[in-house]
């Protein structure tokens, strides 16, 4: 396994999505050669739209929603299917457990599941079904999710000579007790999600009274 | 002393540079920002330090509005339009000159064009980052960085280097512009997932920031709420944002910028004079624009709006001042008694807020610290002095998060910008193969393109598009930028696969798209060790 693979592994399992990937670039021919176009003006180039990759991810919108989208090449569908029009059937999983699934005829497509992850990672898998059973053409990485730390845990951090020396404080401070820290949110109890900024504040977006 | 206020201004524009049109409406978006907000900011605080007030502030300068600010181009761009406001303003001194109710606005506003030129050739000396080393050197504000291109991070880590190349592309440019690395960066969006501390860490990142259940949905919960930082399992400091001082002048309806007495951002003379008279200021094309010169204040919810007053509208500041301050210290005086250490209250911003959208925002600040510095029950501080002071922390896991309504990635993926990841993702892929592949290239004019390619790669990442593909205002600008970028991307790629590079093309995206000016496309590979970083 290369070492690029190691570090993709490695951050999946942090990371909030998860994918399944393989392909190539897109080698057709050129879109300019030296002298036969002018500088591009702003917003006038095309984009592809399908790149000849086979991909699979799923990515958290919130804790209750994922986004989930794919492209599979008619070439992956013949060799694992023996045919270019099966319909295509992708399902998501918590954990080991299929969570939902759904069929598509797209090769290129997108879908919103409604399923309340919290953040926890899903993976997935796309296919289709032939004899009774399941046959995956791609499946995305397994991802770990949220790392709950130890109750209790703190630690100090001081800068010396350019280094940093971490101690761990096992207990906290005498008031950090759980009855005070109880206390505190109950009291405190207003600091839930704020509801974000209004949306007009960025960008100078707004352009007309 | 009772408590800590650490206030924070996130400043940034997405890259915005049109050299191909001689007018281009988005580029005002930045010289809007220099002369509503930027540069009336630094007057401030320049005000602050003649009269030996102390102050202190956190301030993200983002990696694109630092090439911008740096921009020969654009600087001269800026030029041009002050000076048309300049005479502008002039015009409208005499035009007004018998009208007892608006002479002073226009007075006011021809006075203060001046004032904002001549600050900014004289004390900034033609470069607005002038001002911000000036005041980092003093030791007032803390300079912090964000994403390269403010890239929604969550939603990269598909590809895991493309979130690491923007933290170290942005602790770059950073250290470029600053001639030292950021201690802590302001997350764009403030959008958090697990494992982005690791990256921050690896880039000698020692604190960001959360929106408020960023900190208090950690696991566990923190005990002292959003009244004092954390670290995450990898080190990091984690500051939470405090819903009440953030609603007081967010909030669209109580918030302090909603005051009738304040100017009304929307009345502009670009819409309300005489089409043939206004049309040198505005867009050649006709479409009326905003000049920046607004004669009226808010006045209720009406259309019938009265002349704007400037010495009424300062009092209120003052008045609003003085609130937010006695506010903050009965808030950190009920906290510190379940505390073992004076709480701290992080208080972050669009620094665009204050200046642009709300034009007395900078007078609030300037009072603010006044009181704060008159007064003694608070202490504004900056995130490493707050580390410094208490380096015992408790130890979280934070919460997926944004500051984007609802909290979480909704705003910067739903049914309307959804289309572009697939495109962002396989251009990194892309991207990191090439890096790899071409690691020991020796060919100019190829190191060229794959510069330029990484270029392309990083400016269609920027979240601005898409939430403002979201939010439906400059939707249009917004779809148009993304695609241009994926063009460009595929176009460059072809030439490199074919061996045909179009010079005519890249030479002109090195100059239009000139973001990163000295980046090296190898950043993005992960077979060998990426160059060594600038000292």
């Amino acid at each position: 396994m290369s070492a690029k693979r190691e570090n993709s592994e490695e951050y999946f399992r942090d990371s909030p999505g998860s994918r399944a990937r393989t392909g190539r670039a897109d080698e057709s021919g050129p879109m300019y050669t030296a002298g036969e176009k002018p500088p591009p003006v702003y917003g006038s180039g095309e984009i592809p739209r399908r790149y000849n990759i086979d991909t699979l991810v799923v990515m958290p919108v919130n804790a209750d929603t994922s986004f989930i989208y794919w492209e599979v090449t008619d070439e992956l569908i013949e060799q694992r299917c023996g045919g270019p029009n099966a319909e295509l059937v992708v399902r998501v999983f918590e954990g080991g457990s299929e969570v939902c699934s759904f069929s598509t005829g797209e090769t290129v497509g997108k879908h919103y599941i409604k399923y309340p992850a919290s953040f926890r990672p899903l993976a997935a898998e796309i296919g289709i079904r032939k004899d009774g059973g399941f046959v995956a053409l791609l499946k995305t990485k397994t991802v770990s999710g949220h790392r709950p730390v130890t109750e209790g845990l703190w630690m100090e951090r001081r800068e010396a000579a350019g280094t940093e020396v971490w101690i761990p404080l096992r207990d906290g401070p005498a008031c950090a007790s759980p009855r005070t820290a109880s206390a505190f949110r109950r009291i405190f109890g207003e600091t839930a999600r704020s509801g974000g900024r209004p949306a007009s504040s960025t960008a100078f977006a707004v352009r007309s009274p | 002393m009772k408590g800590y206020w650490l206030p924070v201004l996130h400043s940034h524009l997405p890259f915005v540079k049109h050299p191909e049109y001689d007018y281009f409406l988005e580029e005002h978006w930045l010289f809007e920002a220099v002369s509503e907000s930027y540069i009336p900011l630094l007057m401030k605080m320049k005000a602050l330090a003649d009269e030996e007030i102390d102050f202190r502030l956190t301030i993200s300068i983002t990696p694109p509005l630092l090439e911008m600010l740096s921009d020969g181009y654009l600087t001269e761009e800026y030029l041009k339009h002050l000076d048309k406001l300049i005479e502008l303003s002039g015009r409208e001194v005499e035009r007004l000159s018998g009208d007892a109710d608006f002479l002073p606005v226009a007075t006011f506003y021809s006075e203060r064009f001046r004032e904002i030129r001549a600050f900014f050739e004289g004390f900034l000396d033609c470069n607005v980052l002038n001002g911000y080393r000036h005041f980092q050197k003093a030791g007032k504000i803390e300079l912090i960085t964000c994403g390269a291109t403010h890239c929604f991070l969550p939603l990269l880590g598909v590809n895991p280097k493309a979130v690491e190349v923007q933290i170290r592309v942005a602790v770059d440019s950073h250290c470029k512009h600053f001639g030292e690395p950021p201690r802590g960066i302001w997350l764009p969006e403030c959008a958090y997932s697990e494992g982005l501390d690791r990256v921050l860490k690896e880039h000698g990142l020692n604190f960001f920031f959360l929106d408020s259940h960023g900190l208090t949905e950690g696991s566990p919960a923190p005990v002292y709420s959003v009244y004092a930082p954390v670290y995450t399992v990898n080190g990091v400091a984690a500051f939470g944002r405090d819903p009440r001082s953030s609603k007081q002048v967010w909030d669209s309806n109580e918030g302090y910028p909603g005051d009738f007495s304040y100017r009304d951002f929307y009345r502009d003379a670009g819409f309300d004079l005489d089409f043939e008279y206004i049309r040198p200021y505005i867009s050649p094309d006709g479409v009326r624009t905003f000049t920046g010169i607004k004669y009226h204040r808010i006045t209720g919810r009406t259309e019938s709006k009265e002349p704007y007053d400037p010495a009424a509208a300062r009092e209120k500041a003052i008045e609003h001042a003085l609130h937010f301050h006695s506010e903050r210290v009965k808030h950190v005086d009920a906290l510190r008694n379940f505390m073992d250490r004076p709480p701290v209250v992080v208080s972050p911003y669009d620094a665009e807020l204050f200046g642009h959208w709300w034009f007395e925002g900078p007078d609030f600040l300037y009072h603010l610290f006044r009181e704060i510095h008159e007064r003694g029950d608070l202490k504004a501080v900056t995130p490493t002095e707050y580390l410094r002071l208490h380096p015992k922390n408790q130890v979280i896991s934070p919460s997926p998060s944004s500051w984007g309504y609802e909290g979480y990635y909704d705003v910067w993926l739903n049914s309307d910008n959804d289309w572009i990841y697939r495109h962002l993702h396989y251009m990194a892929d892309t991207m990191e193969d090439l890096a790899n592949r071409h690691y020991h290239e020796t060919d100019h004019l190829r190191i060229r393109l794959l510069n330029q390619l990484a270029r392309e790669l990083l400016l269609a990442q920027s979240s601005d598009w898409a939430f403002l593909m979201t939010t439906k205002t400059a939707a249009e600008y917004s779809a148009k930028r993304t695609k241009e970028h994926i063009h460009n991307f595929n176009s460059l790629l072809d030439g490199l696969l074919n061996d045909r590079i179009d010079t005519r093309l890249l030479e002109w995206l090195e100059y239009k798209n000139s973001i990163f000016d000295d980046l090296d496309f190898r950043v993005y590979a992960s077979r060998q060790a990426p160059p060594p970083r600038r000292p």
